[in-house]
């Protein structure tokens, strides 16, 4: 009898035992919090190299998903990799710490033109770490008219050979673009207007699709997809009949950027972490094995260069038509009104 | 009291694991961002395009459901009937695509169906110039669902069949019943709790089902589960995802009860046509 309560004991031991976290590491230890896939792990190693300092290294795979999980306290971090307008949204919740910029000399490698966007407008708890742009991945087998205006996505010609980006926001932003206001519009009458525009292309739309969008490019089996940056060189590397174009009426332009949480006890360690990967070789290196844009001067250019990097830089001249996302706070529930009426 | 300290690790796991999260549902779902208590996030999902998109899933999930029956009670027969030999090789067979991952399985069938795909290319193959689009519909999304939870269906049945005793069967026989008597008088009958359990955990996924309607349908037709994991997602708005939580699972319950209530009222319909006959 008493074997069986033991059992019973040691049963509700084991379902327990994973709640309790062990600590017993030596020597300090940095928690970086930062997307799947999104950094060249050869570089950590080097980090714990030159300084001693231990990572350790957790991903997420959203924006809300790192959120939530920082939010609710469940993990504990002291260097994050959010986006723009969810930075704006931890900056207002005071969950992040303002960056000692002596602990980071290297910022002056940053180009000027990713610095001072709006959801951090003097850089003070952010530093860019990759960016990208927002445009139009096509075929140059299948599209035989020049790529250069939204409106292509909604031309009868390739009809059922569309595929939308299903991303709420990213899709709402071309509308709003197109309709002439700012993707950061969040009043009634703009967004009723991009609701029309949206509505009336999803009849030519083969799919709404998102991480699949560059597969099925590289596949041939659409025509044209809205997609990121990142994902258009990953396609192209793969399919040489593929072409990425910014339309030229304007579009999102996308920041991942390191902060510092304000909860953390290693602040000037972490500064110092970022202000490594600040540095020109680590971020070519950085950006050679992800693919997206570096924000230090000089690293991208180099890549596309000698070719690893496929020449899709904005050009310069088009700088004034790309704005960064803002946190839309509580206009959050009129995109969910707007996805859930096109998709109803 | 020996057996009972046994049944403490699962009553710690059930706590855990399902009332403490059943708990934290209720709870977001009637507060508000402040923490009052409130009724708005009830009172928002009878908005017309909610009441569509619940209305949508579940009546996919019906299709799927019917189906799943139509298909997996012959398959089930079939597999539990005496004659058949290798009847085991034919379950493994059936369990087998089971095996691999679930998104695997529904991706999979994005590659045929797409334009271009095996399907699509077969089609042009033997004539058909220009095959209708069959990926991104309202009926991929069935196949989809019908493909991932036919299983479900067939394991239960099978299970309720192969148990049944035989010699009922027989005995019918002897005294002169046809076969489609013998299988309306005493095979259905003795195999309904199967098909219950079969109906209930087909109609629970397909109704609750997110990645399906992503991956096959196209994202143009969000089905209730798509709607939930949104907004933990993207809208932030756990209060209201809770509460469309809430609702579905009324929604399945119900359901649920009606299938047992409709079968419940069968066997009473049968008992009490039995002792009418035993009294005449």
């Amino acid at each position: 009898m008493k074997k069986v309560r033991l059992l019973a004991l040691v049963l509700i031991i084991a379902l327990l035992a994973p709640f309790a976290t062990a600590c017993g590491q030596s020597g300090p230890v940095l928690r970086v919090f930062n997307w799947e896939d999104y950094i060249d792990p050869s570089v950590l190693k080097d980090f714990t190299k030159e300084t001693g300092i231990q990572i350790k290294y957790i991903r997420f795979t959203t924006n809300e998903d790192m959120y939530a999980k920082l939010k609710m306290g469940t993990t504990e971090m002291d260097v994050a990799f959010p986006s723009d307008y969810m930075i704006e949204r931890m900056a207002n919740e005071d969950m992040l710490a303002t960056l000692n910029r002596d602990n980071i000399p290297n910022f002056a490698n940053l180009s000027e033109f990713v610095l001072n966007k709006g959801f951090d407008p003097d850089n003070a708890y952010s530093i860019p770490y990759m960016w990208g742009t927002l445009g139009i991945l096509y075929d140059k087998t299948q599209v035989q008219k020049p790529v250069t205006s939204w409106d292509i996505l909604w031309d009868k010609d390739y009809s059922g050979k569309i595929l939308m980006i299903d991303s709420v926001r990213d899709a709402v932003g071309i509308a709003l673009i197109m309709e002439g206001y700012s993707l950061n519009d969040f009043s009634d009458e703009a967004m009723e207007k991009a609701k029309q525009r949206l509505i009336s292309q999803k009849p030519l739309l083969q799919a709404y699709s998102l991480d699949s969008a560059k597969d099925i490019m590289r596949r041939g089996a659409a025509a044209m997809a809205v997609v990121y940056s990142g994902d258009a060189v990953t396609a192209m590397g793969k399919n040489e009949n593929l072409a990425y174009a910014v339309p030229e009426e304007g579009s999102n332009i996308w920041f991942d950027n390191m902060v510092v949480l304000k909860n953390s006890k290693m602040i000037p360690e972490a500064e110092q972490f970022i202000n490594f990967l600040c540095r020109e070789d680590i971020a070519k290196r950085n950006a050679e094995y992800i693919g997206y844009f570096s924000p230090v001067k000089g690293v991208t250019e180099g890549l596309v260069e000698d070719g690893t990097l496929p020449d899709i830089l904005p050009a310069e001249d088009s700088y004034d038509t790309l704005e960064a996302f803002l946190d839309p706070g509580e206009d959050i529930s009129k995109f969910d009104l707007l996805w859930t009426e096109l998709t109803r | 009291m020996t057996r009972k300290s046994l049944s403490y690790p699962y009553l710690v796991w059930m706590a855990l694991f399902i009332l403490l999260p059943l708990g934290l549902i209720i709870y977001y779902s009637v507060t508000s961002d402040n923490g009052g208590f409130t009724l708005e996030h009830f009172s928002r999902f009878l908005e017309k395009d909610y009441l569509m998109v619940l209305a949508r899933s579940l009546w996919l999930a019906l299709i799927c459901t019917v189906i799943c029956l139509l298909l997996g009670y012959p398959a089930a027969y079939i597999l539990a009937s005496r004659t058949l030999k290798r009847a085991n090789m034919l379950l493994v067979l059936f369990l087998l695509p089971m095996w691999m991952n679930f998104l695997l399985r529904t991706y999979a069938w994005a590659f045929l169906l797409e334009r271009g795909g095996i399907i699509y290319t077969f089609l042009q193959k033997i004539g058909i110039s220009d095959p209708p689009p069959m990926l991104n519909t309202q009926g991929a999304i069935v196949l989809g669902m019908v493909y991932n939870f036919l299983p479900f269906m067939v394991l239960p049945i099978y299970t309720a069949l192969s148990k049944m005793d035989h010699h009922l069967v027989e005995a019918a026989y002897d005294l002169g019943a046809t076969p489609v008597r013998v299988f309306g008088k005493i095979t259905l009958p003795l195999s309904m709790p199967g098909v219950i359990s079969g109906i209930t955990m087909v109609f629970m996924p397909s109704a609750s089902t997110f990645v399906i309607s992503k991956l096959l349908g196209g994202g143009k037709q969000m089905l209730i589960g798509d709607l939930i994991e949104s907004q933990f997602t993207i809208y932030r708005n756990w209060h209201f995802g809770s509460a469309v939580s809430i609702v579905l699972m009324l929604f399945i319950l119900l359901s649920m009860r009606m299938v047992n209530g409709a079968s419940e009222a069968d066997l009473d319909r049968g008992k009490s046509r039995e002792k009418r006959r035993r009294r005449a």
